[in-house]
């Protein structure tokens, strides 16, 4: 393979460079042990710039490495950020990396359809919005896109972030980032702070900084958002515990308390079971506990 | 308005059909004349968002096809006195002056003298009309305080002109409905619908007023994101949940509550009024107007047909 000098090499230039983020410990900790495998894609200019392997490229100057393997590539502009990322789609890009795929091919004047195809392919919907969206992201603070890559949030979740102005973002990320969370937990997070806003103008961000995790954070959010629903929330729980109710009865209430009607399910082994079950409901009912619930689920109660 | 796009739209199949009530709530049996698809008025909650995918506004203009449907729908049913309405998928008004398309309808339903037509809006425009009003036709408008026509409901007409024109229709021999839908929590919303309610009750004969309807705010999730990135507080000031039937509606609780204000303040005024809750559960029935018997589409349907007789008379 040919190598040429790094300090050759404009590595300045991103013009092609669509991933995100270029440090990547796993790829630098192969490269340490079996050097640069692949190499480098460049353009024929003087001096040359890297069409592809950015991060292979991050990697070895992290790691000191002062010769890389290259091939140089006869493209033009097009043909070059096609290239790059026909390189990228290898592995699954994140949607900031997809984001900066469609913005790059629009900033470079490729046609609508082509930037609709390449949209399809990396599974972005094919419209003028997703356009607005990443132009919106490539100029999101990089600390928002860095809580995009690392979450790996999908395109409607990072289209509700952008509701957010750049002080608001900025707040969600510091407060999010640190969480553990499923994408779908995010979402709801995420909904939550932009509904908070809508209601009240603004949102109480120190209020929430005591949360140590999402679910918390969620539960938080919720109470600010729907202060009714958690002191509904909040008194079935406090029926469920004075009831005691033993492991093999479950009472399931609505959760939202719209359903009138609860389920009452019994797990029994044996007669003897069933007969405990029943004897339990009956005194269950009598001191009052599913007419409480009742209350409840029929929104009949005055003390809300 | 006149810079609207409006296009004619051949008519296939029926147009004539039946409101599309969801399970678990109690529907009223309406059926729907979709003359008019698409809504000039653009109001900022309209559910129409939700359910329209092609933007302008169609119009179906083949009266004959329509009636020979209208008159199909009347001669299947034999039981109840059926209700037609012309403003589901639009506003019956509010393109009526320059369209022309209910007049043939109202006068059908003159003729008929049997079931009913519900010409609902937000646009107080009923002159064109005048002459061929008659006691089948039943001129009904959306009411909500002028703070929400002011800031969501912008093309409307103000709530002065939309009482001047449920007056109009009183004195031309129609019956009138009334229609608190959607009514919206916000700031100080108790006290606008008490004045709201004071301003009907002085401005038109109740007596006359063969129906009101309840219907709280509820929509479809498309619209929470549309209400959230407009920054709507209004309609987003209550709390919301994701009812059974895939709507978001306020808490049941809280429901309950406004209802049963409304109700109270509305029989405070004329005890004999028919009030009724647009899609609402059989247990929001009963805690509201006491009602036990409301568990399902057909009992709510003979709830009008009582309350037709005793507009009109007659067996059914």
């Amino acid at each position: 393979m040919d190598t040429i000098e790094i300090d050759q090499i404009d590595v300045n230039d991103r013009t092609y460079c669509i991933s995100y983020p270029l440090e990547d410990d796993l790829l630098a900790s192969s490269i340490a042990r079996f050097g640069i495998l692949v190499p480098l894609g460049l353009t024929e200019r003087k001096p040359p710039t890297l069409v592809t392997g950015f991060k292979r490229m991050e990697a070895a100057r992290r790691l000191g490495i002062d010769r890389v393997p290259h091939v140089f590539l006869d493209l033009d502009n097009h043909g070059a950020l096609l290239a790059s990322i026909g390189d990228n789609m290898k592995r699954s890009l994140n949607t900031v990396e997809k984001a900066c795929c469609v913005e790059k091919m629009n900033a470079l004047g490729f046609p609508k359809e082509d930037i609709y195809e390449m949209a399809r392919l990396l599974g972005l919907p094919a419209r003028g919005e997703t356009l607005r969206t990443a132009r919106a992201v490539n100029s999101m603070e990089e600390g928002a896109k860095a809580l995009v890559a690392r979450h790996n949030l999908p395109l409607p979740v990072v289209e509700e972030l952008l509701w957010f102005d750049a002080e608001e973002l900025a707040s969600i990320v510091r407060l999010v980032d640190p969480l553990r969370s499923t994408v779908g937990l995010f979402r709801e997070v995420v909904r939550s702070f932009a509904l908070l806003k809508t209601k009240k103008g603004r949102i109480a961000f120190r209020e929430l900084e005591k949360e140590t995790d999402m679910e918390g954070l969620r539960q938080s959010l919720k109470r600010a958002t729907h202060p009714l629903l958690s002191r509904l929330e909040k008194r079935l729980e406090k029926i469920r515990e004075t009831s005691d109710l033993p492991p093999h009865i479950r009472v399931k209430v609505d959760p939202v308390f719209e359903k009138e009607s609860i389920d009452i399910h019994v797990r029994a082994r044996s007669q003897m079971e069933v007969d405990d079950a029943l004897e339990r409901l009956e005194t269950l009912s009598h001191q009052g506990f599913f007419g409480s619930i009742f209350e409840l689920t029929h929104g009949s109660t005055d003390r809300n | 308005m006149s810079s609207l796009t409006v296009r004619q739209t051949e008519t296939r199949g029926s147009i004539v059909r039946n409101c599309p009530g969801t399970r678990h709530y109690v529907c009223c049996g309406y059926k729907t004349i979709d003359l008019v698809e698409g809504c000039p008025l653009d109001c900022s909650y309209c559910i129409l968002k939700g359910y329209l995918n092609s933007p302008g506004i169609s119009v179906h203009r083949d009266t004959a096809g329509i009636i020979e449907q209208i008159e199909g729908a009347v001669a299947s049913e034999k039981a109840h006195v059926l209700r037609f309405g012309t403003g589901e998928l639009s506003d019956s008004l509010a393109l009526d002056r320059r369209l022309r398309l209910n007049q043939p309808i109202v006068k059908f339903f003159g003729e008929a003298k049997g079931p009913l037509l519900e010409l609902k809006s937000k646009w107080a425009s009923i002159d064109h009309l005048k002459s061929c009003l008659n006691p089948y036709t039943i001129v009904s408008f959306s009411l909500a305080p002028q703070a929400i026509v002011d800031a969501e409901e912008k093309r409307t007409s103000p709530i002065r002109k939309r009482l001047r024109a449920l007056k109009e229709a009183q004195g031309s021999g129609c019956f009138v409905g009334l229609h608190f839908d959607p009514i919206i929590i916000y700031d100080g919303f108790e006290e606008d619908y008490r004045r709201l309610i004071d301003d009907i009750a002085r401005s038109i004969d109740l007596k006359r007023v063969i129906w009101v309807s309840l219907g709280l705010l509820r929509f479809l999730p498309s619209l929470m994101k549309v209400y959230m990135r407009e920054g709507r507080r209004n309609l987003l000031a209550g709390e919301f949940i994701m009812a059974e039937d895939g709507k978001y509606r306020y808490v049941k609780a809280e429901r309950i509550k406004i209802y049963r204000m409304l109700y109270a303040q509305l029989l405070g005024w004329e005890p004999g009024l028919f009030v009724y809750l647009c899609m609402e559960r059989a247990d929001v029935w009963e805690q509201v107007t006491g009602i036990r018997q409301i568990r399902q589409s057909d009992d709510l349907i003979r709830l009008f047909d009582s309350r037709i007789r005793e507009f009109y008379g007659g067996s059914r």
